[in-house]
């Protein structure tokens, strides 16, 4: 192999070698991308600021009370004959009643309300058997 | 050309820093039954795991779901209205609970 060939076959490995590291340099970082938190609720308006009650319930699934879970929520701004208007941090919202929805209440209740058949949702303190709190969402 | 093609397809992607993931809220413990008895403060429920007691705390807050017309509805009360998936119009309203001042605690 003449002198000559061999120094071109050495100036294309180092060509060769530069090139490779070059572009092993433009191998980009490649783009950020949010983390999802996939064991969050399906539906969540990021207006919704559920109300709960002393016992910690919001009256719905997610507290183990009624089916569903609540998807509007506000204070009370204004009673209508049929409808119920209702403010929240992201306006106020009107809920008409077409009588098809349950209208319920929390109320306080002492413990004569725990009677044979009702249907409770218990709320016990973490780690304990003790029921920090209770509430009877049906009656026999 | 070829050799920088292969520098690149075989270069490390860099690390990227990901905000981390949403932790859980501290997990309820939620217990859904039936009542069976009271003996005392022992409250024994049937529940779809069978039976179980819990023990009512001297400082527990018991409450009750009830029914309500809209005119029992005032002003300054808070209201909770609960939907559940429906096929035709997304959700469905399935009820409107109604939290008076003298029983709510979040938000105040």
């Amino acid at each position: 192999m003449s002198r000559g060939l061999l120094a071109w076959a050495a100036i294309a490995a180092v060509v060769a070698g530069i090139s490779f590291i070059g572009g092993r340099a433009l191998k980009g970082g490649g783009e950020a991308a949010p983390a999802f938190d996939l064991s969050a609720p399906g539906y969540s308006p990021a207006d919704t600021v559920v109300g709960s009650s002393l016992g910690g319930f919001s009256g719905f699934g997610e507290t183990g009370g009624l089916e569903g879970e609540a998807i509007v929520a506000g204070r009370v701004s204004r009673v209508g004959l049929d409808s119920v208007t209702v403010a929240a941090p992201g306006g106020e919202s009107t809920i008409r009643l077409t009588g098809d929805q349950r209208l319920r209440r929390i109320e306080a209740v002492d413990a004569s309300a725990l009677t044979v058949g009702a249907s409770v949702v218990v709320i016990r303190k973490p780690g304990t058997d003790q029921a920090a709190s209770v509430l009877v969402t049906a009656v026999p | 050309m070829i050799s920088a093609a292969a520098g690149y397809l075989t270069g490390e992607q860099d690390s990227v820093l990901l905000p981390p993931a949403a932790t859980p809220a501290a997990q309820t413990d939620i217990v859904r039954g039936t009542v069976q008895s009271l003996e005392g403060a022992t409250l024994t429920l049937s529940t779809e795991a069978g039976p179980t007691s819990v023990i009512l705390a001297p400082d527990a807050v018991l409450e009750a779901l009830r029914p309500t017309t809209l005119s029992a509805v005032r002003a300054g009360d808070w209201l909770n209205a609960g939907a559940v998936p429906h096929q035709q119009t997304l959700l469905a309203l399935t009820g409107i609970v109604i939290i008076p001042p003298s029983v709510l605690r979040t938000p105040r």
